[in-house]
């Protein structure tokens, strides 16, 4: 089970770490686990090209419903620095005023530089503004999220044996680099609200081990040509790794450092230990520098991957373990006071990228299987075969009475065997014949056949001449309307009302439309549901033997619809020839012209008077001429009606693309929904292919990752594909059938359409559109080849890789470095190394087995630390650890100086921002001006940066030790009745006392172990140091914190365990009110009014008595050290400890500053 | 003292408030906030939010006409917008019109008493001034080639909008000037002391000068009175800490500061700087808002809005 464990990537460096993390953990479990979560934070949104081998972090709520994986911390709405200047000069801001240089920020920021929407561009001060102003949400609330969901249930027993509870311990990173902006300005505040999460939620989260991993800036030596202005790097990386050591080295429950974030309670924050456990550098290189050991260059390749490969050394449950045995020993390692606080790594991987070729597989398999059933074929051979192979299905199925059940239109059954090569039928044209092609059921077409028949038979039987039956007295001029009449009233009926005065053609509607208009749409349905039938069983088809789906289903189905088609075509032009040869059209309008001729002679003769009957009369014959053509006209026209309405069924059936309505004939609704289905395979086909290049591509960039060893080749993945269990089980579960559940499988898309169709998977159901079939295609064969991790091993490849176990022994004996160049004597002690080598062969070959024992019993012997039950299977980890390193022997770090001090000096840059740095490097700028030989520009100690945060508070303890009201004296621990000897402020008046302890000597002594064996007067001048941080950061009030807030601070240090018992009223004591008891002091000297009338005078003598009597004797005797004939002694300057000497050479300056104002002062006068 | 200096109400805002202003009358109160606009009634009830909800609008600039029925909105993002309002019972209900759009870039606003200008002080080096129909009168800007000596600008026109009094608060040495309001030409202007930032200014009633608030750092403020010439310090009251609000009252010479982290209202002698009466709000002061020389309201950093009401001497037991 991997373990807990919580990766947060600040800025640029973070999020390209966590991506590479995020492919690894891909790589190994298939996904990201449960146990583990990514969080990266940056000014800077996610990019395109924020990706690694095709791997990106997530910046929505992923299907897991996990959190985000990123997390833009942009400005809000409209705040611009200018904005933040506006705030802070109006003082409407109480988190911002502490530390944004905004003076320095204000020159150097160009307009579009002030707006800070887009990333730090390099600024640790615009990295930190943008955090202050999302430090709730999103920074604080995700962090909190992340840590909750990381964290887990705690454990119902907490284990007590120093090694379990490190094992236990849940691991927090935070990645970054120090030389951008956002990471070097997010880097300590991270960690600080890290830790102020946990301990607000300290009842849950017990067991928490926070670790930041810091990029060096050598690894962005290959960006520098493609950034505006790389001239930032070295110094923000020294200015970030500096106040990194004060806060590591000197933050402590003895001196609770606020950070306040917001203007609300809630955002103050405290500092009361390290605020990481470890810390761990990573350089470009290791000391020695050879080989694989140089990760210059494109940090994608090198920096990256070996972070993201050394906490998965840490996720690993078993390897995790080992490194955690000791880890419980690292404090061995570490010494504040000495500065070796830090660690570094090197890790090299050999892995079997199981994930990569799982996904290969998956691709590989998937375009085959397109290829194989749903593909047109491209071979020529195969694809006449496969479609003579169709028509003949066609011919077969389509000449019988029902096709899969439905019942086969006569029509089609006809045009089958009229179109036949061999022993055609011939179509009979007659309109009875015609009316039978379309016939729907016997008793249907007798009735209709009857009705139609019965109607021709009625006009006959009706149209009776004059002097004839019941019209034997009718006179001629009364038969000839009567008959014209009857004529009109017969084609009203059967044809329709005649639309169009002048065409005798338009009319429609009437009894024989209304029977015939019934076919084609009831044609249409029963041919759909049979050709569906048909299709769906040629698409469905399987090898009744293995079941797997018979190949080129979906061009063969093609061709059957095709062929088809092919078959009304030429049936349709078989009934046009011969009812082109009856010639009815012709003979309609033949007879329509004799019937408007019998007409006319009809209107000639009806009035003639015939005296003697000699044969039929004119008018006689005018009228039978009229009911023949009349009776045989209508005959021609039932005729050609039924012949169109066959062709219109045929139409629609197939015959043409379109029927008379305009509506797509059956055959091409379904050639289109095959072709659209084609289509779409042939796009998922595409993009699968272009995946593949990509995915391919992706594999390369992993080959190139510098610490890394992907074991394996072509031929072995060919092989691993070929083999049955593989590919052989992911097609029988693909196209065949396992145990009664079929793989693929057409349908239709409703139950009730015909001839639409979704196609069901193993995997789930239909997908839409070709990007979404092959994203589903893909993930589900994807999810099938998980087979592949039961039956390789790293353990086998290594086995086969390596020639011998000695080769990979010696392999493995190369990871011996850090990649963190340092000075080893200025570090004063080498690093300590922890090697560990990891692999599992539980599920290993024998040879691969014994391979690994020779090399196991070898590389134990040689030291190492070697984990034979690693959690991963494809992964082989060889991982050094070197711990104990402080940052004045770090190569990269000492290189940057003179950058940092190049920058910081002529005044172009803002680079710390936090204000004790600030205030200290403004100091250290100024002792060359001592003009010491031995007291040289310097870092100052981070013990006494600490307490440089107000330059006010720092001058005025300096001024209140000068003219004595600090100073030394005797305490009486009323609860212990003990006394020491602690350094005092007097605030009494008038003579009164009123001492206020400032220093906790027994908190220096249990801090300092060296304390108790220094002289009495290193001694007393370490509780002035002590005195001096407790002065600014407990007595003294805290700039914009109300004095009704100070209760509730107080208590919530009570609650941190901090204590504050010895100081009376912390975070109360006014600045003011110690200058108020300088001035006194001052005044005191004199000269009074009284005795200097001009107040010129006055104050110069005054300024001279404070140089005489206070200043100067404070500096010579106690901070410089030197007695009344310039002999050195015991100074603070001279202290042992360069915290001391520091505070004395601060104090030196304050001092001297205000020696020369008042030396002016004095000369003046 | 601050029993003359009472404060009747609080109301909850819910979010981060940075401006107020008050209907002359004393019975309405609008409120910037992060989230939008809101108008209350002095009793607390919520009558208006502008925007809906959804869609919020953080506003740091106010001005109202006495009547509050026009709503000047100054928004972070620099949409200077002016809300119509129309009172119908017990709510009122407003029509945006967009006036002004300065890119993330207004700094402070003021309006003339007869509603006709409205000045509008930029965090850049830029001044504007427009009709209250949006109609720019003049502009030094940057972008046209006048970028004004100094930024971050406070503004405060005259009673009858024929003085337009603005201070800088930029790095370095800041301006204090008087300019016609009609043509933007300097009629007097001086130089602060080096550092020194003038945040905020007020004019004081009947054409008696101008209150600015100094801030010779980050800690302390100064509060000081010129004659309309800015010839004449009239008077002057230093501050331990810095002064985070002023306003004036229209008709009578009374200022009113927020100093401080503790949120202290002080109600100050506009003619003489005398400290007239001080209450605690407990929390920085954004904003304020002084009429009819008795109601007082501010809106504070802990997202409340505090109702308060002076008692003038003269009216005492």
């Amino acid at each position: 089970m991997p373990k807990r464990m919580l990766a947060i990537g600040v800025g640029g460096s973070g999020k390209q770490a966590l991506t590479i993390l995020k492919e690894r953990l891909e790589e190994t479990y298939g996904q990201v686990p449960d146990n583990v979560v990514l969080l990266c934070l940056d000014t800077d949104d996610l990019r395109h090209v924020d990706t690694f081998a095709g791997t990106r972090l997530n910046p929505q709520f992923d299907e897991r419903k996990r959190e985000p994986e990123f997390r833009h911390v942009v400005s809000k709405p409209g705040v611009t620095m200018d904005a933040i200047f506006g705030d802070i000069a109006s003082g409407h801001t109480t988190a911002f005023m502490y530390w944004v240089e905004k003076e320095k920020l204000d020159r150097i920021l160009g307009p579009s530089e002030r707006d800070i929407r887009g990333g730090a561009q390099q600024r640790r001060p615009v990295g930190r503004v943008g955090l202050f102003q999302r430090w709730d949400n999103p920074v604080s609330s995700s962090i909190v999220e992340a840590i909750t969901r990381m964290y887990g249930e705690p454990e119902e027993e907490q284990p007590v044996d120093a090694v379990r509870i490190e094992q236990s311990k849940r691991l927090i990173f935070v990645v970054g680099s120090v030389a951008g902006g956002t990471g070097s300005g997010f880097l300590i505040d991270v960690a600080n609200l890290i830790r102020h999460a946990v301990h607000s939620n300290r009842t849950r989260w017990q067991s928490v081990d926070v670790s930041a991993i810091v990029v060096l800036p050598d690894a962005f030596s290959a960006y520098t040509t493609r950034m505006n202005d790389p001239t930032n790097l070295k110094p923000n990386s020294y200015a970030a790794l500096r106040e990194l050591d004060r806060f590591i080295r000197t933050h402590s429950a003895a001196l609770p450092y606020m950070i306040r974030y917001d203007d609300d309670l809630r955002s103050i924050t405290w500092s009361t230990g390290q605020p990481l456990d470890h810390v761990y550098l990573v350089d470009t290189a290791s000391p020695s520098t050879i080989g694989d050991f140089d990760l210059s260059g494109d940090p994608m390749r090198g920096v990256f991957p070996v972070i993201a490969d050394f906490i998965m050394t840490h996720i690993d449950g078993s390897l995790g373990d080992s490194l955690a045995t000791l880890r419980a020993n690292a404090g061995q390692h570490y010494d504040k006071e000495e500065g070796w606080q830090y660690s570094s790594f090197n890790v090299m991987t050999y892995i079997f990228p199981v994930d990569d070729v799982i996904e290969s597989f998956s691709y590989r398999f998937l375009r085959e299987m397109l290829a194989r059933q749903f593909l047109p074929i491209a071979e020529k051979k195969t694809k006449a075969l496969v479609e003579q192979e169709a028509i003949k299905e066609t011919e077969r199925v389509f000449a019988e009475n029902s096709v899969g059940g439905r019942v086969n239109p006569g029509v089609i059954q006809k045009a089958i065997a009229s179109t036949r090569r061999m022993d055609p039928e011939t179509a009979d044209v007659s309109w009875p014949g015609l009316f039978n092609l379309i016939a729907l059921s016997e008793s249907a077409f007798a009735e209709d056949y009857q009705d139609l028949d019965q109607s021709l038979v009625y006009l006959a039987s009706n149209l009776i001449p004059t002097k004839e039956g019941e019209f034997k007295h009718e006179n001629y001029d009364e038969g000839y309307p009567r008959l014209l009449n009857f004529g009109e009233q017969f084609m009203d009926d059967f044809l329709g009302p005649q639309t169009d005065p002048d065409d005798e053609e338009s009319r429609f509607g009437g009894d024989w439309d209304k029977i015939l208009a019934r076919y084609r749409d009831a044609l249409r349905q029963r041919f759909s549901e049979a050709l569906d039938a048909a299709v769906l069983e040629a698409l469905n088809r399987r090898d009744p033997n293995t079941h797997v789906l018979e190949r080129s289903r979906l061009p063969y189905t093609r061709a059957m619809v095709a062929a088809l088609k092919d078959r009304l075509v030429r049936f349709k032009a078989l009934l046009d020839q011969e009812y082109r040869e009856q010639q009815i059209d012709t003979r309609i309008r033949q007879t329509s012209e004799e019937l408007r001729n019998a007409i006319a002679w009809m209107y000639e003769t009806k009035d003639k008077r015939y005296i003697i009957r000699i044969g039929k009369p004119e008018a006689r014959k005018a009228q039978d001429a009229y009911i023949g053509l009349l009776v045989e006209k209508m005959e021609l026209v039932l005729h050609q009606r039924i012949y169109r309405t066959v062709l219109d069924v045929l139409d629609a059936l197939g015959a043409s693309e379109q029927d008379s309505a305009g509506r797509l004939s059956v055959l091409d609704v379904c050639a289109q929904e095959l072709e659209n289905w084609q289509a779409c395979l042939q796009d998922a086909d595409r993009i699968i292919r272009d995946w593949a290049g990509v995915h391919e591509r992706n594999r390369q960039a992993k080959r190139r990752v510098k610490v890394r060893r992907y074991l394996t080749n072509l031929q072995f993945e060919e092989q691993l594909y070929q083999q049955p269990e593989h590919s052989g089980m992911v097609a029988m579960q693909v196209m065949g059938q396992v145990r009664g559940t079929k793989g693929l499988t057409w349908q239709r898309l409703e139950d009730t359409e015909p001839l639409e169709y979704k196609l069901v998977t193993t995997w789930g159901e239909e997908a839409k559109g070709a990007e979404e079939i092959a994203r589903k295609f893909s993930a589900g064969t994807k999810q099938l080849f998980q087979v592949v991790r039961q039956n390789v091993t790293v353990a086998d490849r290594v086995a086969t890789e390596f020639a011998s176990s000695a080769s990979f022994v010696n392999v493995v004996g190369q990871v011996n470095e850090p990649f963190l160049r340092y000075h080893s004597p200025a570090n004063g002690k080498p690093m300590f190394h922890e090697r560990y080598a990891s692999f599992n062969v539980d599920k290993a070959s024998d040879e691969a087995r014994k391979f690994l024992e020779e090399a196991q019993t070898t590389l134990r012997n040689q030291g190492l630390n070697v984990d034979a039950t690693a959690e991963s299977l494809v992964a082989c980890t060889v991982a050094e650890v070197a711990r104990g390193v402080r940052l004045g022997a770090v190569e990269q770090f000492t290189a940057c100086e003179p950058d940092y001090r190049g920058k910081l000096y002529k005044g172009r840059e803002s680079l710390h921002p936090f204000p004790e740095e600030q205030v200290a490097t403004d100091y250290e700028g100024r002792i060359e001006a001592l003009g010491e030989p031995d007291n040289r520009q310097r870092p100052l100690a981070p013990e006494l940066v600490v307490a440089m945060g107000d330059e006010d508070k720092l001058r005025t303890f300096t001024l209140a030790c000068a003219y004595q009201l600090i100073q030394e004296g005797t305490y009486w621990d009323r609860d212990t009745g003990g006394e020491s000897t602690e350094i005092f402020l007097n605030l009494g008046d008038n003579g009164s006392e009123h001492r206020i302890p400032l220093s906790q000597s027994r908190l220096v002594r249990e801090l300092d172990p060296r304390f108790i064996n220094v002289t009495a007067e290193e001694q007393l001048a370490r509780l002035y140091l002590n005195a001096l941080q407790n002065f600014v950061l407990k007595a003294t009030e805290k700039r914009g914190v109300p004095h009704q807030m100070v209760p509730t601070l107080v208590e919530d240090l009570k609650r941190r365990g901090v204590s504050l018992g010895y100081i009376e009223n912390p975070f109360t004591l006014s600045v003011r009110e110690v200058n108020e008891a300088i001035r006194n002091v001052i005044e005191g000297l004199g000269p009074s009014e009284e005795e200097e009338g001009d107040r010129q005078r006055r104050e110069a003598i005054n300024a001279r008595l404070r140089v005489e009597r206070y200043l100067q004797p404070f500096l010579l005797d106690v901070v410089a050290g030197q007695d009344s004939q310039k002999e050195p002694k015991y100074g603070f300057k001279s202290s042992t400890v360069q915290r001391v000497r520091d505070m004395g050479t601060v104090m030196h300056l304050i001092l001297q500053n205000e020696i020369n104002v008042l030396l002016k002062r004095a000369a003046g006068a | 003292m601050s029993r003359d200096l009472e404060i009747r109400r609080w109301i909850q805002i819910g979010q981060r408030a940075y401006a107020v202003t008050l209907s002359s009358d004393g019975q309405y109160i609008a409120v910037g906030s992060e989230q939008g606009v809101a108008v209350f009634n002095k009793t607390g009830r919520c009558l208006l939010t502008h925007p809906p909800a959804s869609t919020p609008l953080p506003v740091h600039q106010l001005g109202a006409t006495p009547d509050l029925t026009h709503l000047y909105v100054g928004a972070r993002q620099g949409w200077l917008i002016r809300l119509d309002l129309e009172r119908e019972e017990d709510a009122f209900h407003c029509r945006a019109h967009s006036l002004y759009q300065a890119d993330s870039d207004l700094h402070t606003l003021s309006l003339s008493i007869d509603d006709q200008l409205i000045a509008v002080g930029h965090l850049s080096p830029a001044l504007t001034l427009l009709r209250t129909d949006g109609h720019l009168l003049w502009r030094c800007h940057p972008d046209d080639g006048t970028a004004t000596e100094g930024q971050l600008w406070a503004v405060a026109l005259d009673a009858n909008g024929s003085t337009l009094y603005v201070g800088s608060a930029g790095m370095g040495t800041n301006r204090l000037a008087a300019l016609d309001a009609r043509s933007g030409s300097p009629t007097a202007h001086c130089y602060l002391e080096p550092g020194t930032k003038a945040t905020s200014l007020a004019v004081l009633p009947d054409g008696k000068g101008v209150a600015v608030v100094l801030a010779p750092d980050i800690y302390t403020g100064c509060l000081v009175a010129y004659d309309p010439g800015l010839t004449d310090l009239q008077w002057e009251r230093t501050f331990d800490e810095p002064i985070t609000a002023l306003t004036s009252d229209h008709q009578q010479p009374l200022l009113a500061v927020g100093v401080g982290y503790e949120g202290e209202v002080m109600v100050i002698d506009g003619q003489n700087g005398r400290i007239m009466a001080a209450e605690q709000t407990r929390s920085v002061v954004n904003g304020l808002a002084l009429t009819q020389g008795r109601s007082l309201a501010a809106v504070t950093q802990d997202k409340n809005l505090v109702l308060m009401h002076y008692l003038p001497e003269e009216f005492r037991l």
